[in-house]
């Protein structure tokens, strides 16, 4: 389980204008309001080398059981890596052994509800582009995408005749170490759409769709 | 989970062409610990309350709009029905002072409209809720955001005939003191008013309820329509179950929109604001498609208000509320569908063509809506027939153990086909035909219709 850090928690925890925040943690939309107010600025305690890698289906497997081991044979390691938190977190119970009688995906299952959530699946926005098509503009976007620190986890394109509409999604997890946050990110992104003559761009936080389509 | 591009083309398809909007988020304010016996310090003490509690409202929806690119059209509070917190008060000046404090209020927190400006009268009536519905003609004609109500009647007590009788002169007061009847856009006669209604006019905030409370309405017609449309023309349209199926996939994407929007609303306002309730009224608006009466259209009804109208609607709401109880638990208000006919572009198109009357509208909200909403009558119609439009409107709510509700203009000097524009979102008013013979003997008798029975439902 991750722990959720509200704004009474960081006074405690902001050492010297600093917040380091590790995987065990997870900042609720008021403390973020609260870091951006009292201008502390977050550092992200980042063991996520996996999680910001495209993982192929294949791989997959190998990828768990490796996490698994890790997890099993070297708690205070993992303890260690988190020894700025105040409160280690209790080690993962995650499975080893696959019961008897249980199937393959049953297994996988259980494995997969015990390793910890990555936080960047957690904050992703939805940029829409609409305009006249032009060369350059997913260069353009994507470059203004990185500058505030977002990353992109996945784009659409679709042309009709002169037109185009782009689709990007952008995960925010580095926003805030960036020194971006969500209101600026879209400003600027609005300000390049239109500077290369888009006719509308809609940034969306990804919430909405999830809680339209996701049950 | 990563979303598909067609789910993301489907949420912007649905909000930048489809005119899917949260129509509102109401907060709910309690007042009853207001001092009542003098009204300067009442007045103060409400004025300090409700902007205390209020005045981040505004600013919070807006960011929450900006988060999430869904538009959040209204921003509206309700409080306390006023004859409860002003029951000190000793005269009927006091409680339209009370009213324009209210309506300073309302401006300096920004919201849209601030409703409450009610009383319950179906057990019987006090000496303040007298006092009030005395005040609402020169209250809701000397303010612009101040919306009232009145619960004439519930299915445990009956319906208060005399309260009907005596709204009805009010109405006709505060229709008379505008060239538009503009007042009585304003003020809504309930039977079975529900506590948590996030829409004007009927909201106010109840006695059951925390101390704030932020209520959610969501809008969708024109959604619903949009998919409709896409259905038939790819021939898709000829089961009922197909359509009580994408109606109910609709209206579950929309519930969970509009709740999400509220639970947001309600965390970044943070304490004491707790999320009360979504309303899943579809709710039209003057815009093109965002229309009841489209929907109908579609189904295959030529013009709303034809033989089938009824059932259609029947249907349709109960897929919206099969739909959206399955998205939210926390579904309230009203949750039936508005036909209020100004608001509706199709609405005032099916009157236009003739095929909608007053008693067909009746019948439609029989089965299905909230009552009679946003009627036009000619400004000569006495005030016995106003409340005999009244006492049926509401006598339907109160045997059926459902809300209805009444929201009537009797418009001075107009006759029936006159058209009266009131402009934003109340839209264009036509003026409806009444039969012309008087409901005087039965009205001016005395008491209540008592409580109906609850058993033989035939």
């Amino acid at each position: 389980m991750k722990r959720a850090i509200t704004e009474q928690d960081i006074d405690r925890l902001a050492k010297g204008g600093r917040l380091v925040v590790t995987r065990e943690m997870l900042l609720t939309p008021a403390a973020r309001e609260y870091l951006s107010r009292r201008g502390i600025s977050v550092d992200y305690e980042t063991n996520t080398a996996h999680a910001r890698e495209r993982i192929s289906e294949g791989d997959l497997a190998s990828i768990i059981e490796q996490v698994v081991m890790e997890e099993l044979t070297s708690p205070e390691s993992s303890a260690s890596n988190s020894g700025r938190s105040p409160a280690p977190q209790a080690p993962q119970q995650v499975p080893t052994v696959q019961k008897e009688g249980e199937s393959d995906h049953r297994y996988l299952g259980r494995v997969l509800d015990a390793l910890p959530q990555s936080d960047l699946s957690e904050n992703r926005a939805i940029v829409t582009v609409v305009g006249q098509n032009s060369p350059g503009i997913v260069a353009r976007i994507s470059t203004a995408v990185a500058q505030c620190g977002g990353d992109l986890a996945d784009m659409n394109q679709v042309i009709v005749g002169d037109y185009f509409s782009l689709i990007f999604v952008v995960n925010l997890g580095g926003l805030e170490s960036a020194g971006s946050s969500f209101r600026l990110f879209k400003e600027r992104l609005q300000n390049e759409a239109s500077s290369i003559g888009c006719v509308k761009t809609l940034v969306m936080h990804e919430d909405i769709f999830k809680a339209m389509h996701k049950v | 989970m990563l979303l598909t591009m067609k789910e993301i083309h489907e949420t912007i398809r649905m909000i930048e062409s489809e005119n899917l909007d949260i129509r509102t988020v109401t907060m709910g304010i309690n007042l009853l610990d207001a001092p009542s016996k003098e009204v300067d310090a009442l007045c103060r003490f409400v004025y300090d309350r409700i902007y205390e509690r209020a005045q981040n409202l505004v600013g919070i929806a807006q960011e929450v709009e900006d988060r999430y690119g869904i538009p959040i059209v209204n921003k509206r509070i309700s409080i306390t029905p006023a004859a409860l917190f002003c029951n000190g008060l000793r005269s009927v000046e006091e409680f339209v002072a009370v009213a324009h404090t209210l309506d300073r209020v309302a401006q300096d927190c920004g919201v849209d409209y601030l409703a409450g400006y009610s009383a319950l009268v179906h057990k019987g009536v006090t000496a303040a809720d007298q006092m009030l519905m005395d005040a609402i003609p020169h209250a809701l004609s000397s303010t612009n955001r101040i919306c009232g109500s009145v619960n004439l009647g519930t299915t445990k007590n009956g319906l208060n005939m005399d309260a009907v009788r005596h709204m009805g002169h009010v109405i006709k007061d505060l229709a008379s003191r505008d060239p538009r009847a503009m007042g009585c856009a304003k003020l809504v006669v309930f039977a079975n008013a529900p506590e948590d209604n996030p829409f004007i006019a009927g909201a106010f905030h109840g006695t059951g309820c925390a101390d704030v409370n932020l209520n959610v309405g969501v809008s969708g017609p024109g959604v619903v329509r949009a998919a409709l449309e896409r259905a038939r023309n790819q021939g898709r349209l000829d089961d009922f179950r197909s359509v009580t199926e994408l109606i109910k996939k609709l209206s579950f994407q929309i519930t969970r929109a509009g709740e999400f929007i509220g639970r947001e609303v309600a965390t970044m306002l943070g304490e004491p604001v707790q999320f009360g309730s979504i309303d899943l009224s579809l709710a039209p608006t003057p815009a093109i498609g965002d229309s009841i009466a489209d929907i109908i259209e579609i189904l295959g009804i030529e013009s709303t208000g034809a033989p089938g109208t009824t059932a259609a609607l029947a249907m349709l709401v109960d897929a919206v509320k099969k739909g959206g109880t399955m998205a939210s638990s926390s579904v309230g208000g009203l949750s039936g569908a508005f036909i209020p006919v100004s608001e509706d572009q199709g609405m005032v198109n099916a009157v236009a063509r003739g095929s909608l009357s007053l008693e067909k509208m009746e019948a439609m909200t029989a089965v299905c809506s909230v009552g009679l909403d946003m009627v036009a009558v000619p400004g000569s119609t006495p005030a016995t027939t106003v409340s005999g439009i009244i006492a049926d409107e509401l006598m339907i709510g109160v045997i059926n153990n459902k809300t209805t509700a009444v929201r009537i203009l009797p418009v001075p000097n107009t006759k029936p086909g006159d058209r009266v524009d009131l402009g934003g979102l109340l839209g264009e008013l036509i003026i409806m035909p009444l039969p012309g013979f008087s409901s005087e003997g039965f009205i001016n008798m005395r008491g209540f219709i008592p409580a109906p029975i609850h058993s033989f439902k035939n």
